[in-house]
Protein backbone atom coordinates (compact mmCIF):
# COMPACT_ATOMS: atom_id res chain seq x y z
CA UNK A 1 0.00 0.00 0.00
CA UNK A 2 2.82 2.20 0.93
CA UNK A 3 4.27 1.33 -2.31
CA UNK A 4 0.62 2.26 -3.84
CA UNK A 5 0.29 5.79 -2.07
CA UNK A 6 3.91 6.11 -3.08
CA UNK A 7 3.19 5.70 -7.03
CA UNK A 8 0.12 7.79 -6.53
CA UNK A 9 1.95 11.06 -5.97
CA UNK A 10 4.49 10.48 -8.38
CA UNK A 11 1.80 10.14 -11.01
CA UNK A 12 0.12 13.60 -10.26
CA UNK A 13 3.81 14.58 -10.53
CA UNK A 14 3.77 12.43 -13.80
CA UNK A 15 0.91 14.13 -15.16
CA UNK A 16 2.20 17.11 -15.56
CA UNK A 17 5.74 16.65 -16.63
CA UNK A 18 6.88 17.05 -13.52
CA UNK A 19 9.07 14.03 -12.44
CA UNK A 20 12.66 13.55 -12.58
CA UNK A 21 13.42 11.77 -15.71
CA UNK A 22 14.59 8.70 -13.39
CA UNK A 23 11.48 8.50 -11.76
CA UNK A 24 9.46 8.69 -15.32
CA UNK A 25 11.11 5.64 -16.47
CA UNK A 26 10.20 3.78 -13.29
CA UNK A 27 7.07 4.81 -13.19
CA UNK A 28 6.46 4.09 -17.16
CA UNK A 29 7.70 0.27 -16.28
CA UNK A 30 5.25 0.30 -13.43
CA UNK A 31 2.28 1.47 -15.38
CA UNK A 32 2.88 -1.12 -18.22
CA UNK A 33 2.14 -3.61 -16.12
CA UNK A 34 -0.78 -2.01 -13.75
CA UNK A 35 -3.92 -1.21 -15.34
CA UNK A 36 -5.43 0.55 -12.13
CA UNK A 37 -2.45 2.56 -11.40
CA UNK A 38 -3.24 3.28 -15.89
CA UNK A 39 -6.56 4.16 -15.10
CA UNK A 40 -5.94 6.01 -11.94
CA UNK A 41 -3.72 8.36 -14.37
CA UNK A 42 -6.72 8.65 -16.65
CA UNK A 43 -8.80 10.19 -13.67
CA UNK A 44 -5.80 12.32 -12.48
CA UNK A 45 -5.67 13.81 -15.80
CA UNK A 46 -9.23 14.42 -16.36
CA UNK A 47 -9.48 15.87 -12.91
CA UNK A 48 -6.22 18.31 -13.40
CA UNK A 49 -7.55 19.64 -17.30
CA UNK A 50 -11.12 20.40 -15.12
CA UNK A 51 -9.03 22.35 -12.51
CA UNK A 52 -7.18 24.16 -15.15
CA UNK A 53 -10.02 25.09 -17.25
CA UNK A 54 -12.25 26.57 -14.42
CA UNK A 55 -13.30 29.96 -15.91
CA UNK A 56 -12.17 32.77 -13.92
CA UNK A 57 -14.77 35.56 -12.48
CA UNK A 58 -14.56 38.78 -13.10
CA UNK A 59 -14.13 41.16 -10.34
CA UNK A 60 -17.40 43.54 -9.69
CA UNK A 61 -16.73 46.77 -11.42
CA UNK A 62 -17.03 49.12 -8.89
CA UNK A 63 -13.76 47.29 -6.99
CA UNK A 64 -11.03 49.34 -8.38
CA UNK A 65 -12.69 52.52 -7.48
CA UNK A 66 -13.77 51.62 -3.97
CA UNK A 67 -10.15 50.46 -3.66
CA UNK A 68 -8.61 53.85 -4.72
CA UNK A 69 -11.73 55.54 -2.81
CA UNK A 70 -10.18 53.75 -0.12
CA UNK A 71 -6.78 54.41 -0.64
CA UNK A 72 -7.19 58.39 -1.18
CA UNK A 73 -9.21 58.88 2.64
CA UNK A 74 -6.63 57.01 3.68
CA UNK A 75 -3.58 59.40 2.09
CA UNK A 76 -5.66 62.49 3.25
CA UNK A 77 -5.94 61.11 6.64
CA UNK A 78 -2.52 60.61 7.02
CA UNK A 79 -1.26 63.79 5.66
CA UNK A 80 -3.86 65.49 7.70
CA UNK A 81 -2.28 63.59 10.99
CA UNK A 82 1.01 64.52 9.84
CA UNK A 83 0.03 68.09 10.50
CA UNK A 84 -2.34 67.21 13.65
CA UNK A 85 0.06 66.09 15.07
CA UNK A 86 2.40 69.43 15.17
CA UNK A 87 -0.75 71.95 15.30
CA UNK A 88 -3.66 69.87 16.48
CA UNK A 89 -3.01 70.60 20.18
CA UNK A 90 -2.27 74.31 19.36
CA UNK A 91 -5.88 74.56 17.64
CA UNK A 92 -8.03 72.79 20.25
CA UNK A 93 -6.75 71.58 23.03
CA UNK A 94 -4.83 75.25 24.01
CA UNK A 95 -7.40 77.05 23.80
CA UNK A 96 -9.64 75.65 25.56
CA UNK A 97 -6.90 75.00 28.13
CA UNK A 98 -5.68 78.18 28.11
CA UNK A 99 -9.51 79.75 28.05
CA UNK A 100 -10.72 77.65 31.43
CA UNK A 101 -6.86 79.01 32.80
CA UNK A 102 -7.75 82.12 32.31
CA UNK A 103 -11.17 82.16 33.42
CA UNK A 104 -9.81 80.79 36.54
CA UNK A 105 -7.39 83.07 36.80
CA UNK A 106 -9.28 86.50 36.29
CA UNK A 107 -12.38 85.70 38.49
CA UNK A 108 -9.70 84.54 41.20
CA UNK A 109 -7.92 87.67 40.64
CA UNK A 110 -11.45 89.52 40.40
CA UNK A 111 -12.45 87.68 43.82
CA UNK A 112 -9.55 88.47 46.06
CA UNK A 113 -9.42 92.02 44.70
CA UNK A 114 -12.99 92.05 45.69
CA UNK A 115 -12.37 90.66 49.26
CA UNK A 116 -9.51 93.27 49.95
CA UNK A 117 -11.13 96.06 49.22
CA UNK A 118 -14.76 95.07 50.87
CA UNK A 119 -12.88 94.96 54.21
CA UNK A 120 -11.06 98.34 53.52
CA UNK A 121 -13.66 100.34 51.91
CA UNK A 122 -16.32 100.87 54.67
CA UNK A 123 -13.90 102.74 56.89
CA UNK A 124 -12.50 104.40 53.71
CA UNK A 125 -15.52 105.54 52.29
CA UNK A 126 -16.85 106.86 55.20
CA UNK A 127 -13.72 109.01 56.08
CA UNK A 128 -13.55 109.90 52.01
CA UNK A 129 -15.63 113.18 51.16
CA UNK A 130 -17.88 112.45 48.14
CA UNK A 131 -15.74 114.31 46.11
CA UNK A 132 -13.38 111.37 46.87
CA UNK A 133 -11.28 110.17 43.85
CA UNK A 134 -13.11 108.73 41.28
CA UNK A 135 -11.06 105.45 41.00
CA UNK A 136 -12.36 104.89 44.80
CA UNK A 137 -15.62 105.84 43.71
CA UNK A 138 -16.43 103.07 40.81
CA UNK A 139 -14.77 100.59 42.94
CA UNK A 140 -17.82 100.83 44.92
CA UNK A 141 -20.20 101.84 42.68
CA UNK A 142 -19.24 100.05 39.41
CA UNK A 143 -18.42 96.60 41.46
CA UNK A 144 -21.53 96.31 43.49
CA UNK A 145 -20.74 95.69 46.35
CA UNK A 146 -23.84 95.99 47.52
CA UNK A 147 -25.46 98.27 50.31
CA UNK A 148 -24.66 95.94 53.41
CA UNK A 149 -21.18 96.92 52.62
CA UNK A 150 -21.60 100.84 53.18
CA UNK A 151 -23.72 101.52 56.50
CA UNK A 152 -26.14 104.38 54.87
CA UNK A 153 -27.81 106.11 57.82
CA UNK A 154 -24.42 108.29 59.06
CA UNK A 155 -22.31 107.87 55.75
CA UNK A 156 -23.69 110.14 53.20
CA UNK A 157 -20.70 110.21 51.12
CA UNK A 158 -20.95 107.00 49.30
CA UNK A 159 -24.75 107.24 48.09
CA UNK A 160 -24.00 110.69 46.92
CA UNK A 161 -20.80 109.35 45.00
CA UNK A 162 -23.09 106.64 44.10
CA UNK A 163 -25.61 108.46 42.71
CA UNK A 164 -23.53 110.85 40.92
CA UNK A 165 -22.82 108.83 38.61
CA UNK A 166 -26.19 108.78 37.28
CA UNK A 167 -26.31 112.07 35.91
CA UNK A 168 -23.36 110.95 33.66
CA UNK A 169 -25.26 108.15 32.60
CA UNK A 170 -25.07 110.18 29.23
CA UNK A 171 -21.60 109.88 28.69
CA UNK A 172 -21.58 105.75 28.39
CA UNK A 173 -17.67 105.94 28.47
CA UNK A 174 -17.55 106.41 31.72
CA UNK A 175 -17.66 103.28 34.08
CA UNK A 176 -15.57 101.63 31.54
CA UNK A 177 -13.16 104.29 31.38
CA UNK A 178 -12.86 104.64 34.97
CA UNK A 179 -12.51 100.39 35.34
CA UNK A 180 -9.91 100.83 32.74
CA UNK A 181 -8.21 103.48 35.35
CA UNK A 182 -8.39 100.80 37.65
CA UNK A 183 -7.07 98.23 35.46
CA UNK A 184 -4.31 99.90 34.38
CA UNK A 185 -3.36 100.53 38.23
CA UNK A 186 -4.70 97.94 39.95
CA UNK A 187 -2.54 98.18 43.00
CA UNK A 188 -3.28 101.86 43.48
CA UNK A 189 -6.63 101.30 44.15
CA UNK A 190 -6.23 99.33 47.42
CA UNK A 191 -3.79 101.96 48.47
CA UNK A 192 -5.58 104.97 48.42
CA UNK A 193 -8.65 104.10 50.33
CA UNK A 194 -6.43 102.42 52.45
CA UNK A 195 -4.50 105.72 53.60
CA UNK A 196 -7.43 107.33 55.39
CA UNK A 197 -8.64 104.39 56.96
CA UNK A 198 -7.52 104.80 60.40
CA UNK A 199 -9.19 107.98 60.35
CA UNK A 200 -12.66 108.44 62.70
CA UNK A 201 -15.25 107.35 60.55
CA UNK A 202 -17.91 109.38 61.99
CA UNK A 203 -16.85 113.04 61.73
CA UNK A 204 -17.01 113.35 57.82
CA UNK A 205 -15.69 117.70 57.68
CA UNK A 206 -12.58 117.25 59.57
CA UNK A 207 -11.10 114.31 57.49
CA UNK A 208 -11.60 116.35 53.76
CA UNK A 209 -9.57 119.06 55.55
CA UNK A 210 -6.93 116.98 56.29
CA UNK A 211 -7.56 114.78 53.27
CA UNK A 212 -7.18 117.31 51.36
CA UNK A 213 -3.44 119.16 53.07
CA UNK A 214 -2.08 116.32 53.36
CA UNK A 215 -2.27 115.85 49.04
CA UNK A 216 -0.15 117.75 47.53
CA UNK A 217 -1.83 118.50 44.69
CA UNK A 218 -4.40 120.56 46.67
CA UNK A 219 -3.84 123.55 45.18
CA UNK A 220 -5.04 121.89 42.42
CA UNK A 221 -9.06 122.34 42.83
CA UNK A 222 -8.90 125.54 43.86
CA UNK A 223 -6.54 126.74 40.84
CA UNK A 224 -8.84 124.88 38.22
CA UNK A 225 -11.83 126.23 39.86
CA UNK A 226 -10.75 130.14 39.76
CA UNK A 227 -9.73 129.50 36.31
CA UNK A 228 -12.91 127.76 35.21
CA UNK A 229 -15.29 130.75 36.83
CA UNK A 230 -12.86 133.08 34.96
CA UNK A 231 -13.36 131.57 31.89
CA UNK A 232 -17.05 130.88 32.18
CA UNK A 233 -18.24 133.75 34.01
CA UNK A 234 -21.81 132.92 35.42
CA UNK A 235 -22.34 130.26 33.39
CA UNK A 236 -24.25 127.90 35.01
CA UNK A 237 -21.76 125.39 37.24
CA UNK A 238 -23.67 122.66 37.33
CA UNK A 239 -24.82 121.69 33.87
CA UNK A 240 -21.39 122.43 32.43
CA UNK A 241 -18.96 120.52 34.84
CA UNK A 242 -19.79 116.69 34.08
CA UNK A 243 -18.65 118.01 30.04
CA UNK A 244 -15.55 119.86 32.01
CA UNK A 245 -14.76 116.90 34.62
CA UNK A 246 -14.96 114.46 31.31
CA UNK A 247 -12.25 115.91 29.63
CA UNK A 248 -10.08 116.50 32.33
CA UNK A 249 -10.97 112.79 33.14
CA UNK A 250 -9.65 111.57 30.14
CA UNK A 251 -6.31 113.79 30.47
CA UNK A 252 -5.60 112.20 33.43
CA UNK A 253 -6.13 108.74 32.35
CA UNK A 254 -3.68 110.14 29.49
CA UNK A 255 -1.31 111.19 31.86
CA UNK A 256 -1.21 108.06 34.34
CA UNK A 257 -0.71 106.08 31.32
CA UNK A 258 2.80 107.86 30.73
CA UNK A 259 3.72 108.41 33.84
CA UNK A 260 5.35 105.86 36.22
CA UNK A 261 3.31 104.87 38.74
CA UNK A 262 4.73 106.52 41.67
CA UNK A 263 4.04 109.81 40.23
CA UNK A 264 0.78 108.48 38.56
CA UNK A 265 -0.56 108.42 41.85
CA UNK A 266 -0.49 112.41 42.18
CA UNK A 267 -3.51 113.53 39.92
CA UNK A 268 -5.72 111.15 42.58
CA UNK A 269 -6.43 113.45 45.10
CA UNK A 270 -6.43 116.47 42.23
CA UNK A 271 -9.35 114.13 41.39
CA UNK A 272 -12.47 115.77 43.57
CA UNK A 273 -12.26 119.12 41.27
CA UNK A 274 -12.87 116.13 38.63
CA UNK A 275 -16.04 114.94 40.70
CA UNK A 276 -17.03 118.41 41.13
CA UNK A 277 -20.70 117.73 39.51
CA UNK A 278 -20.92 117.09 44.11
CA UNK A 279 -21.25 120.23 44.28
CA UNK A 280 -24.15 122.86 43.85
CA UNK A 281 -22.27 126.18 43.77
CA UNK A 282 -24.45 129.44 44.61
CA UNK A 283 -23.49 132.70 43.70
CA UNK A 284 -25.15 135.89 45.99
CA UNK A 285 -24.83 139.84 45.49
CA UNK A 286 -25.12 140.50 49.19
CA UNK A 287 -27.28 143.45 50.22
CA UNK A 288 -25.02 143.48 53.25
CA UNK A 289 -21.55 141.97 52.38
CA UNK A 290 -19.80 142.94 55.62
CA UNK A 291 -21.52 141.05 57.31
CA UNK A 292 -22.10 138.11 54.86
CA UNK A 293 -20.22 135.05 56.25
CA UNK A 294 -22.55 135.25 59.31
CA UNK A 295 -25.90 135.61 57.89
CA UNK A 296 -25.05 132.84 55.40
CA UNK A 297 -23.25 130.68 57.81
CA UNK A 298 -26.63 131.49 60.15
CA UNK A 299 -28.97 130.61 56.70
CA UNK A 300 -26.76 127.34 56.11
CA UNK A 301 -27.08 125.53 59.73
CA UNK A 302 -30.90 126.71 60.12
CA UNK A 303 -31.41 124.66 56.60
CA UNK A 304 -29.82 122.00 58.05
CA UNK A 305 -26.58 122.34 56.57
CA UNK A 306 -22.97 121.93 57.68
CA UNK A 307 -20.41 124.21 57.03
CA UNK A 308 -17.05 122.80 55.94
CA UNK A 309 -14.24 125.08 57.62
CA UNK A 310 -11.72 124.89 54.79
CA UNK A 311 -8.82 127.42 55.82
CA UNK A 312 -7.50 127.21 52.25
CA UNK A 313 -10.82 128.79 50.58
CA UNK A 314 -10.87 132.43 49.91
CA UNK A 315 -12.90 134.26 52.79
CA UNK A 316 -16.13 134.70 50.33
CA UNK A 317 -16.40 131.38 49.93
CA UNK A 318 -17.93 128.98 52.15
CA UNK A 319 -18.37 125.29 52.10
CA UNK A 320 -21.00 123.51 53.51
CA UNK A 321 -23.44 120.34 53.15
CA UNK A 322 -27.05 120.13 52.83
CA UNK A 323 -29.45 117.38 52.91
CA UNK A 324 -31.00 118.04 49.21
CA UNK A 325 -34.08 117.95 50.70
CA UNK A 326 -33.91 121.73 52.14
CA UNK A 327 -32.03 123.32 49.20
CA UNK A 328 -35.10 125.29 48.17
CA UNK A 329 -35.07 126.83 51.88
CA UNK A 330 -31.89 127.39 52.16
CA UNK A 331 -32.34 129.45 48.41
CA UNK A 332 -35.09 131.24 50.12
CA UNK A 333 -33.21 132.01 53.25
CA UNK A 334 -30.18 133.51 51.10
CA UNK A 335 -32.91 135.22 48.89
CA UNK A 336 -33.53 137.38 51.70
CA UNK A 337 -29.73 138.46 52.72
CA UNK A 338 -29.14 138.88 48.84
CA UNK A 339 -29.73 137.96 45.02
CA UNK A 340 -29.41 134.50 44.30
CA UNK A 341 -27.48 135.55 40.53
CA UNK A 342 -27.39 131.96 39.48
CA UNK A 343 -30.25 129.76 40.41
CA UNK A 344 -28.50 125.99 41.35
CA UNK A 345 -30.50 122.94 40.48
CA UNK A 346 -32.84 121.36 42.94
CA UNK A 347 -33.72 118.28 41.25
CA UNK A 348 -32.33 115.06 40.68
CA UNK A 349 -29.38 115.88 43.47
CA UNK A 350 -28.02 113.43 45.86
CA UNK A 351 -29.30 112.91 49.39
CA UNK A 352 -26.74 115.43 50.25
CA UNK A 353 -24.92 117.86 48.70
CA UNK A 354 -21.71 119.66 48.65
CA UNK A 355 -22.23 123.37 48.42
CA UNK A 356 -19.84 126.41 47.70
CA UNK A 357 -21.30 129.82 47.97
CA UNK A 358 -19.61 132.69 46.90
CA UNK A 359 -20.40 136.44 47.44
CA UNK B 1 2.34 61.43 -14.94
CA UNK B 2 -1.45 60.49 -16.27
CA UNK B 3 -2.82 57.19 -16.68
CA UNK B 4 -1.36 56.33 -19.95
CA UNK B 5 1.79 57.17 -19.26
CA UNK B 6 1.43 54.52 -16.06
CA UNK B 7 0.59 51.97 -18.29
CA UNK B 8 3.40 51.51 -20.14
CA UNK B 9 5.76 51.47 -16.56
CA UNK B 10 6.72 48.20 -15.16
CA UNK B 11 5.04 47.18 -11.69
CA UNK B 12 8.85 48.43 -10.00
CA UNK B 13 8.02 52.44 -11.13
CA UNK B 14 4.50 52.34 -10.44
CA UNK B 15 5.71 51.12 -6.65
CA UNK B 16 8.13 53.36 -6.67
CA UNK B 17 5.83 56.49 -7.83
CA UNK B 18 3.30 54.78 -5.11
CA UNK B 19 5.96 55.49 -2.32
CA UNK B 20 6.11 59.42 -3.54
CA UNK B 21 2.56 59.37 -2.82
CA UNK B 22 1.44 59.23 -6.62
CA UNK B 23 -2.21 57.50 -6.03
CA UNK B 24 -3.26 57.44 -9.95
CA UNK B 25 0.47 54.98 -10.27
CA UNK B 26 -1.29 53.40 -7.45
CA UNK B 27 -4.31 53.09 -9.49
CA UNK B 28 -2.63 51.76 -12.33
CA UNK B 29 -1.08 48.53 -10.50
CA UNK B 30 -4.53 47.91 -8.73
CA UNK B 31 -6.08 47.85 -12.52
CA UNK B 32 -3.53 45.65 -13.57
CA UNK B 33 -3.45 42.62 -10.85
CA UNK B 34 -6.92 43.33 -9.51
CA UNK B 35 -7.95 40.43 -11.94
CA UNK B 36 -6.12 37.70 -10.97
CA UNK B 37 -5.75 38.47 -7.18
CA UNK B 38 -9.68 38.48 -6.69
CA UNK B 39 -10.00 35.19 -8.81
CA UNK B 40 -7.13 33.72 -6.23
CA UNK B 41 -9.23 35.28 -3.41
CA UNK B 42 -12.34 33.75 -5.35
CA UNK B 43 -10.79 30.28 -5.47
CA UNK B 44 -9.76 30.48 -1.21
CA UNK B 45 -12.78 31.93 -0.18
CA UNK B 46 -15.61 30.57 -2.60
CA UNK B 47 -17.51 33.09 -2.28
CA UNK B 48 -17.96 36.24 -4.27
CA UNK B 49 -18.38 38.75 -1.75
CA UNK B 50 -15.86 37.64 0.70
CA UNK B 51 -13.24 37.39 -2.53
CA UNK B 52 -13.95 41.57 -3.01
CA UNK B 53 -13.65 42.42 0.65
CA UNK B 54 -10.35 40.58 0.63
CA UNK B 55 -9.21 42.21 -2.44
CA UNK B 56 -9.96 45.49 -1.31
CA UNK B 57 -8.50 45.20 1.94
CA UNK B 58 -5.61 43.56 0.12
CA UNK B 59 -4.92 46.40 -1.68
CA UNK B 60 -5.51 48.94 1.38
CA UNK B 61 -3.05 47.48 3.56
CA UNK B 62 -0.72 46.86 0.56
CA UNK B 63 -0.79 51.05 0.00
CA UNK B 64 -0.03 51.64 3.50
CA UNK B 65 2.38 48.79 3.76
CA UNK B 66 4.42 49.87 0.53
CA UNK B 67 7.61 51.04 2.39
CA UNK B 68 7.66 46.87 3.36
CA UNK B 69 7.76 45.59 0.33
CA UNK B 70 11.63 45.64 -0.98
CA UNK B 71 11.01 44.39 -4.24
CA UNK B 72 12.17 41.04 -3.24
CA UNK B 73 9.37 38.78 -4.80
CA UNK B 74 7.20 40.61 -7.56
CA UNK B 75 4.32 42.71 -6.64
CA UNK B 76 1.79 40.76 -7.88
CA UNK B 77 3.45 37.76 -5.52
CA UNK B 78 3.64 40.39 -2.77
CA UNK B 79 -0.07 41.08 -3.23
CA UNK B 80 -0.39 37.28 -3.96
CA UNK B 81 0.81 36.83 -0.49
CA UNK B 82 -1.33 39.27 1.31
CA UNK B 83 -4.65 37.72 -0.48
CA UNK B 84 -4.05 34.23 0.61
CA UNK B 85 -3.54 35.45 4.12
CA UNK B 86 -6.51 37.53 4.18
CA UNK B 87 -8.59 34.49 2.87
CA UNK B 88 -7.05 32.28 5.66
CA UNK B 89 -8.38 35.02 7.94
CA UNK B 90 -11.81 35.14 6.16
CA UNK B 91 -12.13 31.55 5.82
CA UNK B 92 -11.20 30.99 10.02
CA UNK B 93 -13.81 33.82 10.33
CA UNK B 94 -16.26 31.73 8.18
CA UNK B 95 -18.20 29.19 10.92
CA UNK B 96 -19.99 27.37 7.83
CA UNK B 97 -17.86 24.59 7.53
CA UNK B 98 -20.44 22.19 7.18
CA UNK B 99 -20.34 22.29 3.57
CA UNK B 100 -16.57 21.33 3.09
CA UNK B 101 -17.34 18.17 6.09
CA UNK B 102 -19.61 17.27 3.39
CA UNK B 103 -17.04 16.44 0.91
CA UNK B 104 -14.10 15.79 3.08
CA UNK B 105 -11.70 13.98 1.93
CA UNK B 106 -10.97 11.34 4.36
CA UNK B 107 -14.12 10.36 5.81
CA UNK B 108 -16.24 7.70 3.92
CA UNK B 109 -19.07 9.53 2.54
CA UNK B 110 -22.64 9.26 4.49
CA UNK B 111 -25.32 8.56 2.69
CA UNK B 112 -28.89 9.44 3.55
CA UNK B 113 -29.33 6.99 6.38
CA UNK B 114 -26.20 7.98 8.04
CA UNK B 115 -24.80 4.62 6.72
CA UNK B 116 -20.98 5.22 5.56
CA UNK B 117 -21.17 3.85 2.12
CA UNK B 118 -18.04 1.79 0.72
CA UNK B 119 -15.51 3.14 -1.19
CA UNK B 120 -16.82 4.51 -4.61
CA UNK B 121 -17.41 1.98 -7.26
CA UNK B 122 -13.99 2.13 -9.87
CA UNK B 123 -15.61 4.54 -12.12
CA UNK B 124 -13.53 6.52 -14.51
CA UNK B 125 -13.50 10.08 -14.67
CA UNK B 126 -14.51 10.29 -18.02
CA UNK B 127 -18.14 10.25 -17.34
CA UNK B 128 -17.60 13.65 -16.27
CA UNK B 129 -17.02 14.43 -20.17
CA UNK B 130 -21.07 13.06 -20.81
CA UNK B 131 -22.39 15.56 -17.95
CA UNK B 132 -23.37 18.85 -18.07
CA UNK B 133 -20.57 21.56 -18.07
CA UNK B 134 -22.25 23.52 -15.47
CA UNK B 135 -22.48 20.35 -12.85
CA UNK B 136 -19.19 19.48 -13.53
CA UNK B 137 -17.76 22.38 -12.93
CA UNK B 138 -20.31 22.80 -9.30
CA UNK B 139 -18.86 20.02 -8.27
CA UNK B 140 -15.07 20.74 -9.39
CA UNK B 141 -15.31 23.67 -7.41
CA UNK B 142 -16.89 22.18 -4.78
CA UNK B 143 -14.04 19.44 -4.95
CA UNK B 144 -11.37 22.58 -4.43
CA UNK B 145 -13.52 24.45 -1.60
CA UNK B 146 -12.95 20.99 0.32
CA UNK B 147 -9.86 21.25 0.32
CA UNK B 148 -7.23 21.76 3.36
CA UNK B 149 -6.59 25.47 3.08
CA UNK B 150 -2.69 24.54 2.78
CA UNK B 151 -3.24 22.50 -0.47
CA UNK B 152 -5.87 24.30 -2.06
CA UNK B 153 -3.54 27.39 -1.73
CA UNK B 154 -0.87 25.59 -3.47
CA UNK B 155 -3.39 24.28 -6.45
CA UNK B 156 -5.17 27.62 -6.63
CA UNK B 157 -1.77 29.17 -7.23
CA UNK B 158 0.19 26.86 -9.33
CA UNK B 159 -2.37 25.12 -11.40
CA UNK B 160 -5.45 28.11 -11.78
CA UNK B 161 -3.17 30.97 -11.60
CA UNK B 162 0.03 29.15 -13.17
CA UNK B 163 2.52 30.63 -11.09
CA UNK B 164 5.90 29.22 -11.16
CA UNK B 165 6.79 27.25 -8.11
CA UNK B 166 9.35 29.61 -7.42
CA UNK B 167 6.62 32.41 -7.16
CA UNK B 168 4.18 29.34 -5.45
CA UNK B 169 6.96 28.97 -2.69
CA UNK B 170 7.46 33.13 -2.18
CA UNK B 171 3.71 33.60 -1.67
CA UNK B 172 3.11 30.92 0.73
CA UNK B 173 6.85 31.08 2.08
CA UNK B 174 7.16 27.85 1.33
CA UNK B 175 10.42 25.71 0.22
CA UNK B 176 9.70 24.44 -3.25
CA UNK B 177 9.59 20.71 -2.16
CA UNK B 178 7.30 21.17 0.07
CA UNK B 179 4.87 23.04 -2.76
CA UNK B 180 5.25 19.86 -5.21
CA UNK B 181 4.36 18.07 -2.74
CA UNK B 182 1.89 19.61 -1.34
CA UNK B 183 0.60 20.25 -5.10
CA UNK B 184 0.72 16.42 -6.08
CA UNK B 185 -1.32 15.55 -3.10
CA UNK B 186 -3.96 18.17 -3.94
CA UNK B 187 -4.12 17.14 -7.10
CA UNK B 188 -4.76 13.23 -6.45
CA UNK B 189 -7.43 14.96 -3.31
CA UNK B 190 -9.44 16.53 -6.37
CA UNK B 191 -9.46 13.77 -8.45
CA UNK B 192 -10.64 11.15 -5.62
CA UNK B 193 -13.01 14.13 -4.48
CA UNK B 194 -14.56 13.58 -7.95
CA UNK B 195 -14.83 9.84 -8.05
CA UNK B 196 -16.52 10.23 -4.75
CA UNK B 197 -18.97 12.79 -6.27
CA UNK B 198 -19.49 10.72 -9.08
CA UNK B 199 -20.37 7.63 -7.13
CA UNK B 200 -22.73 9.40 -4.75
CA UNK B 201 -26.37 8.55 -6.34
Amino acid sequence: MNNHDDIREKLSAYCCGDLAPKDRTLLEDHLAGCASCRADLDDLRIALRLVRTTPESEPPPWLAARIMARVREQQQRESRSWLQRIFFPLHVKLPIEVAALLLVCVSGYYLARNVETGMNQPAAERSLPATTPETAAPAGAVKGEGPAAVPAGPVPQLPAARKEHQPEGSAPVQPAASQSVEETAPQRVPAAPGKPSPQPAFAPAPPLVKEERRAPAVEAPAATDKSFEKTRGFAPAATDIPAAAETKKKALRKDERNLPATEAVRPAPGAPAGAAPAEVRIRLRMTAPASAPGTIREALVRSGGTVVEDDTLPPEIIRARLPSGRMDELLERLGRLGTVLDQPRTRDLPEVVEIKISW
Amino acid sequence: MNMDAHGTLGDEALVAACRRGDTSAFECLVLRHQHMLFNVALRMTGIHDDAADVVQDAFVAAWSKLADFRGEARFSTWMTAIVINLSRNRIRQRTASEKRSAYSLNAPLPDADGEMLPDPPGMGLSVLEQMEEAEVRQMVRRCIDALDSGFREVLVLRDMQEMSYEEVGSALNLREGTVKSRLFRARDAIKECLKRALGKP
